[in-house]
């Protein structure tokens, strides 16, 4: 008779420590902000700088591994200890997330847009912890965004303005090629920035278009990239993740003279002889920034757009020194005249056709 | 990869309780303790891998829950492949009808207004359909034309995904305006409800649960399982008596496509509450894998998919004791990999035991000259 | 051309001695100490029931199987036979009941299979000598007197021909000691007796040859000694002498005395012959599938045994196919009783009280990787038994049991797979199923292939049961001892048309054996081997 009582009164209290844990664990880290906000920056202290990547994990030269720099730099400069827990699936996005809170996690950081919904879910579960999402907004069902979510947004179309400055001056057939992954609105961005950038650059060239369907078909990128060789491009621009890499492959066949015009990062190593440049995006930058802010105490959610003016995107360093000075001339006077305001890069086809080169 | 004969042997077990669950315990312990070196190369000890894995799968009322979660799926798919087997067919094509029988459930959950009341069923139901219409056309090929299966349900698989792809994609029927690769949240009325406040355990659990006392039932309680089982075994013999073999099949494999359809069709509304297009890491292909090694009893699927649902769930714990989650995926292999072998590893023991019973039977066995080679038999 | 292998040491010694072997499954003793003594040069013969412990003494001595105590010696010495190629380095070959050749190969390839060489390495580079193995096969055939085509492909031989290759392989690697497990068993009368002559071909030629037979006709015909097993023990061993062999009292009273040996008991009557028979229970008008058989007019009656002989391979099987329903039928009609039954499938025909006997036990009566239970309730789940929603467990169970004692099938237990049962108890369960459809028509396949004398004289008992409590039965047969000690009356199968129609009091071997062959012309009207060519094509 007492024999089943003590089990149930184990198993109550196997849930009470559950719950007890959890609530610490969401408590400590709320604590932990606490101090650390109050008293500035106590080096070396209790943080932990989680990231959750998307389904194709750590090694995809872009995202993730961006996301994994940027909460290991902030491990380096805020103190405390980074963690990356890596997704095998859509299924997992979620108690990754709940593991990474669980832990007691400074900030949860997740990269891409897939995540939206999970960071939604488990932020709302948790209001107390803190969550940055890179490339996406997590709103509840209103429409309003949430108090403890950071949705970084980049304009990457300020970035490939600026790629297609140097790329307009850059060309000699005055014809460019475009390789995307999914027509997704962030890809548009691209597309439309550097559409605008070669316009004011050069608006006697053009730009060709095309899409692979998906972001990992790398065979079919490298034939879309051949067809625009064969069509007299001598640029191409990929905004195709995993896809692209079938474009730096179709520019080494074709050797020096034609040009790749990268995204997200200098992947300059993957055709050392054609790598025009990179419309780049800081990443890990974005990520310490907001690291930073939650270890002031003064982390703040909804949406944040992080463009030139905040020298969040640009383009490759590493070959912008190989430039010509006229263009690195004119890239430079664009960025001060996009950071200030004075021009305003087009993000979607329409502004596009509005869109008049002024001289900055 | 799976070979078809090895199914027979198995088959033959299930009427072996103990062994059955001697070997399936058996498989396990082989491939957990497999993983072992591999453990200590990823730079950490069995016990802390193990000991991760376990909290992260059963550890507490969470994880527990995140493992029923994950099981979910994997456990109705698990059927689907087991009902198809025992007609004698071997359906590939699970994570193909899967995808469509989300896609189909999500169709109707985003784009019908209905009453709350007939939303949620006719949603799950439109997926079930969904799925035993994507297996419909290998179905007739097979049984009319004689098209082997395996090839017309691999291809139907790539038909789904393109679909899926198509549909989620900028410009497609049930793309999202504000989530890519995705569509847009399904009704309310049209979700399976939660069934606790704090995990993620949805009503889903209980159509997986229906699904398994339902399959058992008809495979071995129902004079229309028996046909099937019949055909399975035997389809010249099931024909001579009266079976009408083509029905049995395609009834089997829509069947197999119908609980496809509708493992698809709890993920999206019971899960996700919207279609993602990644939403199945496979489950359709790891469900072969479980209901092989569930030996294609119900229970049997059940304690598989439990088990694959601790991996997928204790991955989690895994990586915060500093091991990759690809270790999951070999320890899952390592598992395939021993049910595939198990039947040449349960002939070995059978042999064995026999061999003990034998000689301790007859005294003058062990006595014998040393002419004759006495000794077990080798594999 | 096989060189022969210097004879060693006694010329007294035996080609084989078995001593002592035991061999135990399970709980079942398969061979309880036997010792076997093959004389050289002799054509032994090994005579028992199903389950005797024929197959497993043999299977011991080709190393497919090890003993579990006893000893083997060939030529005098002891040897190990732990696998079947120490049995052929030894000097023994077997020649099994079911073939394995592979029907895309051609003979030569077959063989090349075989004539590989034993190490692996050299297995792997070595090129195979196809050109040589042809020229011994060619060899090794006119030695036997055997007349096949090296060239041809496996599939497109006939039985008989497929055994003999079978015979070349089991020869290749030189073998003194040849095995065979119920060689006869699917061969026609004629090729019966050619493989009997082969038999006698290989004892001339010095070799030994061990007999596994059920057929008392050709154990007398051939074997020099005989060994009888029962209950894995040996139960009689004597030799046959000349005189044995001629027809005469001398010869029913050996045989009387090993069928005494075989299965404990007098060897069984054959059932006394029907009273007149009643109406039409089956008939078959202009009945064929538009290709192999046809027109094909037959009746059966109630109180009628009819018996179909002919060579296998002569359109039975097309004709028990279109007669169950599984087979289309493109012309003619089937009527069950008064009804027409042409458009109906199994489903119905079962249903109108016609029952069958699989010819191919493995390929159309069981289901092997399902209980005992189950396969004892083919055809009667979701017929007679059971409602829509509920297969009714216990009445099958019941069902099943009331089967197992009636034809007293030996077996492990009801829930057991059907597998774990020997073939002849496995056939046992089918006819027993059969019977307890309680069917007006019974087709019978071959129902008494694979059983031993005992249980074959109950089946046939049963039959002629069934026909005295007014049913029709169908038997198809090869074997022409059984058709004339059962049937009523015999029709007989060429090339898918009834060429012959006989009462079985008047019939004999000559007349029918003439008929199955087309060397004597067919005894019904307007139907001539070229006309039936024509209707055939």
């Amino acid at each position: 008779m007492t024999y089943p009582i003590r089990r149930r009164y184990r198993r109550r209290t196997a849930i009470l420590l559950f719950s007890l844990f959890t609530l610490s664990a969401c408590g400590g880290g709320e604590s932990g902000n606490g101090t650390a906000g109050n008293g500035g920056s106590t080096a070396g202290g209790p943080h932990l700088w989680s990231l959750v990547t998307d389904a194709n994990g750590l090694g995809d030269q872009g995202f993730n591994d961006l996301g994994k720099q940027g909460v290991e730099e902030s491990a380096e400069s805020l103190g405390g200890k980074a963690s990356v827990i890596q997704s095998g699936s859509q299924s997992q996005f979620v108690p990754n997330l709940q593991q990474a809170v669980a832990s007691g996690s400074t900030t949860v950081t997740a990269v891409g847009f897939a995540l939206a919904d999970a960071v939604t879910q488990v932020a709302k579960a948790h209001p107390n912890s803190r969550f940055i999402l890179v490339d996406a907004v997590a709103v509840d069902a209103a429409g309003k965004s949430l108090p403890n979510v950071a949705g970084i947004r980049f304009r990457e179309h300020e970035a490939a303005f600026l790629a297609g400055i140097i790329a307009g001056k850059t060309t000699k057939t005055n014809k460019l090629g475009f390789v995307g992954g999914v027509e997704l609105p962030s890809v548009v961005r691209f597309l439309t920035g550097f559409q605008a950038g070669v316009k004011q650059a050069n608006p006697s060239a053009s730009v060709r278009t095309a899409y692979l369907g998906n972001f990992n078909d790398s065979a079919k990128g490298k034939g879309l990239a051949t067809a625009h060789f064969d069509a007299g491009a001598d640029i191409v621009f990929e905004v195709a993740g995993g896809g692209g890499l079938g474009v730096y492959d179709a520019a080494k066949t074709r050797g020096p003279g034609v040009w790749v015009v990268g995204t997200d990062t200098c992947k300059q190593r993957l055709a050392p002889d054609n790598y025009l440049t990179a419309a780049t995006k800081d990443v890990p930058g974005a990520v310490l920034r907001q690291n930073q802010a939650a270890a002031d105490g003064k982390f703040t959610g909804g949406e944040i757009s992080l463009g030139l003016a905040e020298k969040a995107v640009g383009v490759c360093e590493e070959t912008f020194a190989g430039l010509p000075a006229e263009v690195k001339d004119l890239v430079e006077k664009a960025k001060e005249a996009v950071g200030s305001g004075k021009i305003t890069v087009p993000s979607t086809p329409d502004e596009l056709s509005r869109f008049t080169p002024t001289a900055p | 990869m799976i070979r078809l004969p090895a199914i027979k042997i198995q088959q033959g077990l299930s009427s072996r309780p103990f062994l059955s669950a001697g070997s399936f315990l058996g498989t396990l312990a082989l491939a957990l303790a497999a993983a072992v070196p591999l453990i200590y190369l990823a730079g950490t000890d069995p016990v802390t891998a193990y000991g991760a894995l376990l909290r992260g799968s059963v550890g507490d009322q969470y994880a527990l829950s995140e493992t029923v979660v994950q099981a979910t799926p994997l456990l109705v798919g698990g059927l689907a492949v087991a009902l198809a087997f025992h007609a004698g067919l071997f359906n590939i094509g699970v994570e193909g009808q899967l995808v469509v029988g989300g896609l189909a459930a999500a169709a109707v959950g985003v784009n019908l207004d209905l009453p709350a009341a007939v939303h949620l069923p006719v949603a799950v139901l439109t997926g079930a359909a969904a799925g035993a219409a994507w297996a419909a056309i290998p179905a007739v090929l097979k049984a009319w034309r004689g098209v082997h299966e395996v090839v017309t349900t691999i291809m139907f698989n790539y038909l789904a995904f393109g679909l899926s792809r198509h549909l989620v994609a900028p410009g497609g029927g049930l793309a999202s305006a504000t989530q890519p690769s995705a569509s847009d949240p399904v009704a309310d009325g049209a979700r399976l409800p939660a069934l606790t406040e704090t995990t993620r355990i949805h009503s889903g659990v209980l159509l997986a649960v229906a699904a398994v006392i339902a399959v058992g039932w008809f495979l071995y309680r129902t004079p229309a399982g028996f046909k099937l089982r019949m055909v399975g075994a035997n389809p010249t013999t099931a024909s001579f008596h009266g079976v009408g073999v083509r029905r049995v099949q395609i009834g089997a494999l829509m069947g197999s496509g119908a609980l496809a359809g509708l493992a698809g069709a709890s993920e999206i509304l019971g899960l996700y509450g919207r279609y993602l297009d990644s939403f199945s890491p496979g489950y359709g292909f790891q469900a072969i894998a479980i209901a092989l090694m569930g030996m294609l009893t119900p229970l049997g699927v059940l304690a598989a998919a439990a088990f694959f649902g601790m991996l997928a769930a204790g991955s989690v714990g895994l990586q915060s004791v500093g091991i990759s989650r690809e270790l999951i995926n070999v320890v899952s292999g390592l598992v395939v990999g021993f049910v595939a072998a198990q039947p040449a590893l349960i002939g070995a023991y059978l042999r064995r035991r026999r061999k003990r019973q034998a000689s301790g039977q007859g005294e003058d066995a062990s006595a014998a000259p040393a002419d004759v080679d006495a000794r077990s038999a080798h594999v | 051309m096989t060189t022969r292998r210097p004879v060693p040491a006694g010329e007294d010694s035996p080609a084989v001695r078995l001593c002592d072997i035991t061999k135990t499954y399970d709980a079942f003793r398969a061979n309880d100490h036997v010792t076997l003594d093959v004389a050289r040069g002799t054509i032994h013969g090994l005579l028992g029931e199903n389950g005797a412990g024929k197959s497993t003494l043999m299977n011991i001595l080709n190393g497919s199987v090890r003993p579990d105590g006893g000893r083997i010696e060939v030529d005098g010495r002891p040897v190990r036979l732990r696998t079947t190629s120490d049995a052929r380095a030894a000097g023994i070959g077997m020649v099994h009941q079911h073939f394995s050749l592979i029907d895309r190969l051609t003979v030569v390839e077959n063989l090349a299979l075989v004539a590989r060489p034993s190490s692996w390495p050299r297995r792997c580079v070595m090129p195979v000598d196809l050109v040589g193995i042809e020229e011994r096969a060619r060899l090794l055939a006119d030695r036997l007197r055997f007349a096949v085509d090296p060239r041809a492909r496996c599939g497109s031989l006939g039985v008989g021909a497929r055994q003999r290759v079978e015979i070349m392989k089991a020869l290749w690697h030189h073998a003194q000691v040849v095995i065979m497990d119920e060689p006869t068993a699917s061969l026609s009368p004629v090729e019966a007796q050619e493989l009997l002559s082969t038999l006698l071909t290989l004892r001339e030629q010095g070799a030994t040859v061990i007999l596994i037979s059920h057929k008392m006709p050709e154990i007398l015909a051939v074997c020099d000694e005989v060994t009888v097993l029962r209950d894995g023990r040996v139960s009689r061993r004597l030799s046959i002498g000349a005189d044995d062999r001629d027809p005469g009292p001398r010869r029913d009273r050996l045989e009387a005395d090993l069928v005494q040996a075989m299965i404990g008991r007098p060897r069984p009557d054959p059932p006394a012959r029907a009273a007149a028979p009643g109406s039409p229970r089956l008939v078959l008008h202009g009945v064929g599938d538009g290709a192999r058989v046809g027109p094909v007019d037959l009746s059966v009656h109630a109180g009628e045994i009819v018996a179909v002989a002919g060579v296998e391979g002569n359109g039975q099987a097309e004709l028990i196919e279109l007669i169950v329903g599984v087979r289309r039928l493109r012309t003619g009609r089937v009527l069950l009783g008064s009804r027409d039954v042409s458009s109906d499938g199994p489903r119905t025909r079962l249903a109108c009280g016609l029952g069958h006997i699989a010819e191919d036990r493995h390929a159309a009566a069981i289901a092997t990787r399902m209980s005992v239970t189950a396969n004892a309730a083919f055809g009667f789940v979701g017929a007679r038994m059971g409602r829509r929603w509920w297969l009714p467990a216990r009445t099958m169970r019941a069902h099943a049991g009331s089967i197992v004692d009636r034809m007293s099938v030996r077996l492990p237990g009801l829930g057991a797979n059907i597998e774990g049962l020997s073939g002849g108890n496995q056939q046992k369960l089918v006819v027993g199923r059969e019977l307890a459809r309680d069917p007006s028509v019974l087709i019978a396949g071959q129902p008494t292939r694979g059983l031993d004398i005992g249980a074959a004289g109950d089946v046939h008992r049963e039959l002629a049961a069934l026909r005295d409590g007014g049913a029709g039965v169908l038997l198809v047969s090869m074997d022409l001892t059984e058709v004339l000690a059962v049937a009523d009356r015999i029709v007989v199968m060429r090339s898918g048309r009834i060429v012959g129609d006989v009462p079985a009091a008047d019939a004999d071997v000559d007349t029918l054996g003439g008929w199955m062959t087309g060397a004597q012309p067919s005894e019904q009207k307007g139907v001539q081997p070229s006309e039936q060519k024509l209707v055939g094509a």
